[in-house]
């Protein structure tokens, strides 16, 4: 018995001149890896426009069901969300919703200090949810590669022909 | 029968039939892009490969274009069938862009399903997507040829199956395009049909245009409210917003078609100035205050100047529900109220008046499924497409197969083409022309009498001798362009058809969904002494005090009536439209549209079919953004969301004003009613979605109502309204695309009137020094004397069918006339 109480005491010991483990957090700020998944944004494309073209993936595949859209079509016919909220006071920030997004607007960010006292302040709307940047991808742009006329002339996107003529009948 | 092994599982077909139907006898749905079972196989797509082993030897076949044969081992299974299904996915993802999450189609897509069900992921080729202009084709479908995987459907149902002409298929290789020859409104009114038929996005809904994903959808079981067909739909609703209508699938009614009136004419439940809240003087009032003061208001009349001064007044597209409440309110204080069922007191006789010669004729009703299968049909008295558009469709599907399709009418145009022939007849030679034909089915081959014109004689002796020896004959008439005289002789050719030794199915077009229940309903007032239309005409003219109007459009009733009741003592309108009566009325009751609530109606063939809502009344939360955000504070309920059915409003106001039994639900009222007379046994029981209950009418007593003859007017044309295909009716008249697709209101005249009159575009009527203009055309289907236009044109008085006018030819203005509905060219009838 007298030699488990060494042992135990001198672990103590040991440790009481180790370097602590505790973070001093807020006032030390832990080191978040790049993949961290937590608040998450709305980004926008290289021209500076939002990305979210409501195709309502990320609120269908939402475990939580904390993600409400509604789709809305632009004047220059690009498809918007004219409203977006995410209940963040639901979400469990699985990354499902970023994994669904096929435009890459909706990314997980690293920042996670989004702690209220009010319930209400964790509901977040578009305008708190897009950010400035293009996140984790800032060059793709979906438009370009979706084979619609919407931000280039038919026929001038990165993966399409020149518009066929239907009446031709050469080879 | 064949026998054949599919997929292990043993089945039994009718010999003829392919391999996709007979793995669906069997379970196994076959992968599909270009077979569709009314347009039948074109072998197109390449996706239905399977493996048929007969006799030892195993081989690759299209299953849409293989017919099953005794001792075929059929499997989808195999490597070889995968690998080939596989590949067709990689070919048609080589030009497919890549904007699935933009494209409405998304959730019900067939390409979609397909290709991740065969497994294609990555797209191996690097060759650029070949693309094409897309087209502008009319407010209702938005055009996306980048999709297409050209399985043809499109084309073949437009063209074949539908008769249009200005849509089709042109190019060769890989760059096929679907179509106009031109950029333009789709001209067929059964147009909306591709975008159900469309396996992947070319053909999208533009109401529906970036509104939600279908999965989200709020869907229910319902009827098409915008005619007598009946015909099943799901409406689509999400955020409090019906924001779209689609075919619902019934063998026995419609089967998957629809037309472009029913898919695309739901605008009016959203419209702004729909009533949304109770009523009273103005002021916005709650329901148990509105009902105090309508039933006050309605007893007090009652008891001052008697109850047969109140009239209770409901229409053609209120529910039986309703309809039985409405009438349930006639008692105590107000028991001898005057019941109306129609708000049209000349429909009302001419829907009991199809109704008497359904009762007594003894021939099985023409049902919707019926009219394709007819081998000899004959419409008269109605220009089909635009009354009753599903059922020109299925009349169009009689020539199709090579039966004998011909029209006697008044401006027919869908049918010209394709009818074996066209007579057209003046609606008051109609009664003439069927006892002719009566006659000539009889065998008697009766002398053509003097007036009768040149080619008459023929055609009809060719349309009685079709008749008769037709296996399956029909007889379709229409209901506003008889008078008396035809439908007696209406009754009179079914009973000489039926002399003659074949069973003629027989069918009338009634005004509105619930045409058929309202004219039933009259049918049993009448037996209990009160006259169909007395009650609305004593209304209209101002004879009564007091006026509950349930579901009534009375906006073209004339300055007169509506004059007559804005001085009502008292006037209650119930309903979800707004208009002149809903800013008059004393009570506002808001009522829930069709797709709001659950109902009975009782469609022209006399199915009563049940439908159920899709969505609860309310202003949609598209109305309530604000800013990007939607509202930042729970609501406690449904802003204006205050809407309740029809019939649930009656009880209540029952229970208030006459006291008695508490408020009754549906089931009770149904089963009130069921219970009142054998007619309507079964109707208590039915199910949302189910073919329905045929109800007899031949178990009534209908008194023939007194409905005088049309006269030839000795001078001028004699005047008749009918719909028009879209927009003439009071519910799709709302619409606002619907409108814009319709353009302005158009009054047809035959070519000789056109010419002697020197009409180039536009025309002034005349009548009772009242003068109205409006656009004209010449249509050969319209007989000489006769002058066609819309019913909801706008006269300060309404003229009855057949009045006398003057016409007078107008310089044009400016552009060409619009056309009248999208399918001017389909006729191709310019003079």
């Amino acid at each position: 018995m007298i030699k488990e109480m060494i042992d135990g005491l001198g672990v103590t010991l040991r440790k009481l001149f180790a370097r602590p483990v505790t973070v001093q957090y807020p006032e030390q700020k832990p080191l978040v890896p790049a993949r961290y998944r937590a608040r998450i944004v709305l980004t926008r494309d290289p021209s500076g426009e939002e990305r979210c073209v409501a195709c309502y993936l990320c609120s269908s595949v939402c475990p939580t069901d904390c993600i409400t859209i509604e789709a809305a079509e632009r004047e220059d016919h690009r498809r918007y969300p004219a409203a977006f909220r995410i209940n963040f006071n639901r979400c469990i920030f699985c990354g499902l919703c970023a994994e669904a997004c096929p435009t890459l607007a909706l990314q997980m960010s690293t920042d996670f200090e989004m702690a209220e006292t009010d319930p209400r302040e964790l509901i977040y709307e578009k305008e708190d949810l897009l950010i400035d940047g293009g996140g984790k991808y800032p060059d793709y742009s979906f438009w370009d590669e979706a084979g619609t006329d919407v931000t280039h002339a038919l026929g001038q996107g990165l993966q399409d022909q020149p518009p066929s003529d239907p009446r031709a009948n050469l080879p | 029968m064949p026998e054949i092994l599919f997929d292990g599982r043993r089945v039994a077909v009718e010999p003829g039939t392919n391999l996709v139907e007979a793995g669906l006898a069997a379970g196994v749905p076959v992968p599909i892009y270009c077979y569709q079972r009314d347009l039948g196989p074109a072998g197109a797509c390449r996706v239905c490969a399977v493996s048929v082993t007969m006799q030892g030897k195993s081989r690759l076949v299209m299953a849409c274009m293989t017919q099953a044969a005794d001792g075929m081992e059929v499997t989808t299974l195999d490597p070889r069938s995968r690998e080939f299904r596989r590949w067709v996915s990689e070919w048609l993802m080589m030009n497919h862009p890549h904007d699935c999450p933009v494209c409405d189609e998304g959730g019900e897509c067939q390409l979609q399903d397909l290709t991740i069900a065969t497994g294609h992921g990555i797209r191996r080729i690097q060759r650029p997507k070949r693309t094409f202009r897309n087209q502008y084709l009319g407010e209702f479908i938005q055009h996306e040829m980048n999709r297409c995987i050209t399985c043809y459907r499109c084309s073949r149902f437009y063209q074949e199956y539908a008769g249009g002409r200005d849509f089709g298929v042109t190019g060769s290789r890989d760059r096929v395009y679907f179509g106009r020859f031109a950029d333009g409104p789709l001209e067929s009114p059964f147009s909306g049909n591709l975008v159900e038929l469309c396996p992947t996005g070319v053909f999208t809904d533009k109401l529906f245009r970036y509104r939600s994903r279908v999965w989200d959808l709020e869907i229910s079981h319902s009827i098409c409210p915008h005619c007598s067909v009946g015909c099943n739909v799901r409406p689509g609703a999400r955020h409090r917003e019906l924001q779209r209508v689609r075919v619902s699938e019934n063998r026995a009614v419609n089967g998957v078609f629809l037309c472009d009136r029913g898919q695309f004419g739901h605008g009016y439940v959203e419209e702004p100035r729909r009533p949304r809240e109770p009523r009273v003087a103005g002021r916005a009032a709650t329901w148990d205050e509105a009902l105090a003061v309508a039933a006050g208001d309605l007893v007090a009349v009652a008891r001052e100047h008697g109850p047969g001064s109140v009239a209770l007044v409901a229409s053609s597209r209120a529910t039986l529900e309703t309809h039985a409440a409405l009438a349930a309110l006639a008692t105590g204080p107000l028991a001898g109220a005057r019941l109306a069922r129609f708000d049209d007191p000349a429909r009302a006789r001419r829907a009991l008046a199809a109704l008497a010669v359904l009762a007594r004729a003894g021939c099985p009703p023409l049902e919707q499924r019926e009219i394709g299968a007819c081998d000899a049909l004959l419409v008269a008295g109605t220009s089909l497409v635009d009354e009753a558009p599903l059922a020109a469709l299925a009349a169009l599907q009689v020539a199709r197969r090579g039966g004998a399709l011909f029209v006697l009418g008044a401006g027919e145009r869908y049918l010209a083409d394709a009818a074996k022939a066209v007579l057209p007849t003046h609606p008051s030679r109609l009664a003439a022309t069927l006892g002719a034909l009566a006659a000539r089915v009889g065998g008697e081959a009766r002398a053509p009498e003097p007036r009768e014109p040149a080619g008459e004689a023929e055609v009809l002796a060719g349309l009685a001798r079709a008749l008769r020896e037709a296996r399956r004959p029909g007889l379709l008439f229409g209901s506003d362009l008889l008078d008396g005289p035809a439908f007696a002789a209406a009754a009179s050719l079914a009973r000489a058809l039926a002399g003659a030794g074949a069973t003629p199915r027989l069918g009338f077009l009634f005004p509105g969904p619930n045409g058929f229940g309202a004219a039933a309903l009259a049918a049993a007032d009448a037996a209990s002494g009160s006259s169909p239309a007395g009650a609305l005409e004593d209304l209209l003219a101002g004879h009564l005090r007091g006026a509950l109007l349930v579901e009534c459009d009375l906006e073209r009733a004339g300055t007169r009536a509506l004059s007559a009741l804005r001085e009502l003592d008292c006037l209650v309108v119930l309903d979800y439209l707004a208009g002149p009566l809903v800013d008059a009325a004393h009570v506002v009751l808001p009522a829930r549209t069709t797709y709001e609530s659950s109902g009975t109606y009782v469609n022209r063939e006399g199915r009563a079919q049940a439908f159920t809502g899709a969505l609860v009344p309310g202003e949609p939360v598209r109305a309530l953004l604000h800013d990007g955000s939607f509202p930042r504070h729970p609501l406690p309920a449904p802003p204006r969301g205050n809407s309740w059915p029809a019939w649930r409003a009656l009880e209540e106001l029952r229970a208030w004003a006459v006291g008695g039994p508490a408020a009754r639900e549906r089931p009770e009222i149904l089963g009130a009613l069921a219970a009142s007379h054998p007619f309507w046994s079964g109707i208590e029981t039915l199910t949302p979605g189910s073919p329905g209950a045929v109800l007899d009418p031949a178990r009534l007593a209908v008194a023939v109502p007194d409905l005088a003859a049309f006269a030839e007017p000795a001078a001028g044309l004699a005047l008749f309204a009918r719909d028009r295909t879209l927009g003439s009716e009071p519910l799709s008249r709302r619409a606002e695309p619907m409108r814009r697709m319709a353009g302005p209101p158009l009054a047809l005249l035959s070519p000789d009137d056109a010419t002697a009159l020197g009409v180039a575009g536009r025309v002034e009527l005349r009548a009772d020094g009242q003068a109205v203009a409006l656009a004209a055309r010449a249509l050969a289907g319209v007989p000489r004397g006769v002058v066609i236009v819309p019913r909801d044109l706008e006269w300060p008085e309404p003229l009855p069918q057949g009045a006398a006018v003057e016409a007078r030819a107008l310089a044009e203005e400016g552009a060409a006339p619009g056309p009248d509905g999208p399918q001017r060219a389909a006729t191709g009838a310019d003079p």
